[in-house]
């Protein structure tokens, strides 16, 4: 027996970055769990899979090509949601970039899972610096402001971040990523109250260790074969459970997160990691 | 449509104080879900009552008369839930009660919900009263953890909520024994998640901000029932929500917590609380 309060029959949800990896698992299970869906990322081509996956749930997806860097972009997928649809129920900011890099390369740096495995960084330029900052942070900001009117008057809404386990993890090759999913946390929390009063739910997820295209693109420095070899030491030297996570359970928290059932919820950090942060 | 991983068809659960309030919403939300019941606690009259709710809804109930702070009790109501129903897949560890006090009466302590209002309390805090608090919270879902994990461990599977507070997290001012056994509480959850992992057992916390139970004028025995209810009332403008939380929505978090969704979190520690925690 399953209860209706965890259904999101009749809600309409954007999920930035929805083409690949999370945003896709998330948006194809809001859909399953009864979402309309509004699909938007930077390529058409790559959100046509996921909304042909949405639509074989007979629910409606529209698909959005949008550069969350860019207000105008940002603010032209809410008023295509709002021609469409009307409403904008839930909002998944799940858009996000990483690029492995010290600050300054020694030339000594190493894998720590793998030392044998010598990492030929470049030096983190300010561009870098500046790309991961705004397509994590910056991105989010953006869709929550342009949004955040919309659900104002509504007096109601569901705004789910994607932070990260990274956010509490402090390693090499990484003062950008994990301040931003840091600070992912915090504009949750502020926004949770700034929103409080219009019932507006602000909650963020924070994803541990899934096999998803980012864990490749964020380390240029490496061969497709040495990722393979770090992301298969990471279960047993990294994750409590033991495996990494099936980005089908994200989707299942953001249903819960984006449901009538946790309408009391708000400002909340939630890790699904299996266990990772709680060492 | 609501998703399949959501469903407790077939599993067993203990809620430990599900007599009346949280302990009792939880049961009853996870037996609408499909769940069999051990219900446990000290009053019989009542948990018969709990009983009866779990039946009607077309499960199985057994009633377990069981204190919290005595290892054999628990021992006994594991056993005849193990003889019962083979298994024990949930553990929902509640019981609780409070007794406000300060450590020292000073004479100048004010409500923490309503700052204006002088409490007159009776006495500083008795050794017996913060062993008390202690051993029902912390040691007694200490005692339940101890006795249903070997079970566990076997089966290599299972799930373990322990219910913490807002009060865990902030706060806490003349309810020390309750606040410390809650971030005890809080702790053990995470230590727990890390001991049992490798067995596929999952630990998490649900803390819950401000719901209307007993406990909220039984831990007040030095104002009157007219005073609590004015209290609770102001202090609504504390949560940014601005609503107390209703229980069954404890009881939809458990179900997410008790069920395959939530296979991937271990460790967690998730406030219900409308926002308060995120101040």
């Amino acid at each position: 027996m399953v209860l209706k309060e965890f259904s999101l029959d009749g809600k309409v949800a954007i999920v930035t970055g929805a083409s690949r990896g999370i945003g896709k698992a998330i948006a194809t299970t809001m859909a399953e769990a009864g979402a309309d869906i509004v699909a938007a990322a930077r390529t058409a081509s790559a959100l046509e899979q996921t909304a042909k996956e949405v639509r074989k749930f007979g629910r409606k997806c529209l698909v959005v090509t949008a550069d969350m860097t860019k207000m105008e972009q940002v603010e032209n997928m809410v008023n295509k949601t709002i021609a469409e649809f009307g409403k904008i129920d839930v909002l998944v900011n799940n858009v996000g970039y990483d690029s492995e890099a010290p600050l300054v390369v020694t030339g000594e740096e190493r894998s720590g899972l793998l030392p044998g495995i010598k990492l030929n960084y470049k030096d983190m330029t300010e561009e870098t610096w500046r790309t991961v900052i705004e397509a994590n942070l910056g991105a989010t900001f953006r869709c929550c402001k342009a949004v955040g009117p919309h659900m104002v008057k509504q007096k109601s809404g569901k705004i789910i971040n994607i932070g990260s386990f990274c956010a509490l993890l402090y390693g090499p090759a990484d003062t950008h990523y994990g301040a931003a999913k840091y600070a992912i946390n915090r504009l949750t929390k502020v926004l949770a109250l700034e929103w409080a009063p219009y019932k507006i739910n602000v909650n963020c997820i924070g994803p541990g260790s899934y096999v998803t295209q980012i864990r490749y693109d964020s380390r240029p420095h490496m061969t497709r074969e040495q990722v393979n070899q770090v992301l298969e030491k990471i279960p047993n030297a990294v994750i409590p459970l033991g495996y990494h996570g099936d980005t089908r359970v994200l989707g299942l928290l953001a249903v819960y997160l984006a449901s009538p059932a946790s309408d009391y919820m708000t400002g909340q950090v939630i890790y699904l990691d299996g266990g990772i942060t709680a060492q | 449509m609501i998703l399949k991983e959501f469903n407790l068809d077939g599993k067993v659960a203990i809620v430990t104080g599900s007599s009346r309030g949280i302990g009792k919403a939880i049961a009853l939300t996870l037996a609408e879900a499909g769940a069999n019941i051990v219900v446990a606690a000290r009053t019989m009259s009542d948990l018969q009552m709990t009983a009866r709710e779990v039946r009607y809804l077309g499960r199985r109930c057994l009633i377990a008369h069981t204190d919290v702070t005595k290892m054999e009790q628990v021992e006994n109501m594991v056993e005849k839930t193990i003889a019962e129903f083979g298994k024990i897949d949930i553990l929902v560890n509640n019981a609780g009660s409070d007794v406000e006090s300060p450590l020292v009466v000073t004479g100048l302590e004010r409500s923490g919900l309503v700052p204006e209002l002088r409490m007159k309390y009776a006495g500083d805090m008795t050794e017996k009263l913060w062993r008390n608090i202690v051993d029902t919270h912390l040691i007694g879902t200490f005692r339940c953890c101890k006795a249903v994990g070997p079970h566990m461990v076997k089966q290599k599977s299972g799930k373990i909520i322990n219910i913490s507070s807002i009060i865990g997290a902030f706060d806490g001012a003349n309810d020390l024994h309750y606040a410390v056994s809650k971030a005890g509480i809080n702790h053990l959850t995470k230590v727990l998640a890390l001991e049992w992992a490798p067995f596929k057992v999952n630990v998490n916390g649900i803390g819950p901000g401000s719901y209307i139970t007993a406990i909220r004028y039984d831990c007040r025995p030095h104002l009157t029932g007219e005073q609590v209810d004015e209290l609770l009332e102001k202090s609504l403008g504390l949560i940014p929500s601005g609503r107390h939380g209703e229980l069954r929505e404890l009881g939809l978090l458990a179900v997410y917590l008790a069920s395959p969704a939530s296979d991937y979190m271990t460790g967690q520690i998730i406030y219900l609380d409308g926002g308060w925690v995120a101040k």
